[in-house]
């Protein structure tokens, strides 16, 4: 007799007979909000995935014109290359991409 | 010990209301010189207001010269500058002599990128008033390597930045660059590797946002040279006049930056 279930801590497992496989669920659901719009959106990301990964998608998705932006996480600027694990971001958190000037 | 004054020597001296501000340090800043690299909108403001700080000598790089479009966000340049299309490095150096006689102000007529190594570390401080990328990350690592503080300002819209690095120590300016900067870098330079400017940043900054970002940068330019007063180093400072706000945001040092990269790999070596 076969199981399938989840444990509702971001845990799934199944059971086969006596043999229990357990997966974690990593991914996480960051709240992206456009400086420039005021607009928001949910992105759901792995523990491998790059800030620069989080810049792109959503530049893309608003449609952003080419140019320079960072994304903040309340007081402090992300770097491009941190991963959502090394930075660290958990579920929830809200980053504001923001246009980094160039003009001089 | 007795001090000896003539009446009225508070309103002969240029600069006896600086040297009321406790956490100036006008006396340095007399005997200090900082390389302005670009001569726009921004350069205008900054070297104005260096000037009128004390800094008493100033090198100021640009390659370009004045056209018309320039007049309503340049407060140096004049109708006949564009007429006669005088260099724009040329034009900011004669109006700050003009300005404060005791100012020494040089013109270089270069690239950024095409300055020797010994102009960075001739001077005490660096300012970027730049107009791209590439032109900055040339800038930050050349002051960097020198040992020079870089107080790097950009705008557009209503939208204005700077960010002051104070090497060895913290994050430089490519730790707070990502894949956007790098693909604007990219956009300048055709196939053949040849500079090309068809990028042109979406909005111009009007004079109000080139003022206020220009007074920052300034700002923690003076106090780099100011003891009684440390400069936000390593710290992004974020105008956004659609909002009203001004913001200090933290920057980490990223070892993957091409800076601090390398600098590890020569600690490694020494």
């Amino acid at each position: 007799m076969s199981r399938f279930g989840a444990t509702g801590s971001g845990e799934y497992f199944y059971t086969l007979q006596r043999w229990t496989i357990r997966v974690m669920d990593t991914s996480i659901v960051l709240k992206i909000k456009n400086a420039e719009t005021g607009s928001t959106l949910d992105m759901e990301l792995e523990p491998e995935n790059t800030v620069n990964e989080i810049i792109e998608s959503a530049a893309s998705f608003w449609h952003k014109d080419p140019g320079a932006y960072v994304l903040r996480r309340g007081k402090k600027v992300l770097g491009g290359g941190s991963t959502v694990k090394e930075a660290p971001l958990v579920t929830g958190d809200v980053l504001e991409l923001i246009p980094d000037p160039e003009g001089g | 010990m007795d001090s000896h004054i003539k009446v009225g020597y508070e309103k002969s001296d240029r600069l006896d209301r600086a040297r009321r501000v406790e956490w100036l340090d006008v006396d340095r800043l007399s005997a200090s010189s900082a390389l302005i690299l670009g001569a726009g909108a921004l350069g205008n403001e900054v070297a104005k207001n260096l000037a009128l700080s004390g800094i008493s000598e100033m090198t100021i790089v640009d390659f370009d010269v004045v056209e018309r479009s320039n007049l309503a966000r340049c407060v140096f340049f004049t109708e006949m500058d564009a007429l006669q299309g005088v260099e724009k490095a040329l034009c900011l150096s004669r109006a700050i002599s003009s300005l404060t006689p005791g100012t020494k102000a040089t013109p270089v007529v270069s690239r950024v990128e095409d300055l020797s190594e010994g102009m960075f570390s001739e001077h005490d401080l660096v300012f970027g008033c730049l107009d791209n990328f590439n032109a900055r990350v040339h800038a930050n690592a050349h002051s960097r390597s020198s040992g020079v503080p870089y107080v790097d300002g950009g705008m557009h819209g209503m939208v204005g930045r700077v960010f002051v690095s104070r090497p060895p120590d913290g994050p430089c300016l490519e730790c707070t660059s990502n894949i956007t900067h790098s693909k604007i870098a990219a956009l300048r330079y055709s196939c053949t590797g040849s500079s090309v400017s068809f990028f042109v940043p979406p909005t111009p900054a009007e004079i109000t946002t080139t003022s206020i970002v220009a007074a920052l940068a300034v700002r923690e330019g003076l106090r780099a040279l100011s003891p009684l007063a440390p400069p936000l180093d390593g710290q992004f400072i974020y105008y956004d006049g659609s909002r009203g706000s001004l913001e200090v945001m933290e920057v980490e040092v990223d070892e993957r930056c091409p800076n601090h990269s390398q600098e590890k790999a020569q600690g490694r070596k020494g």
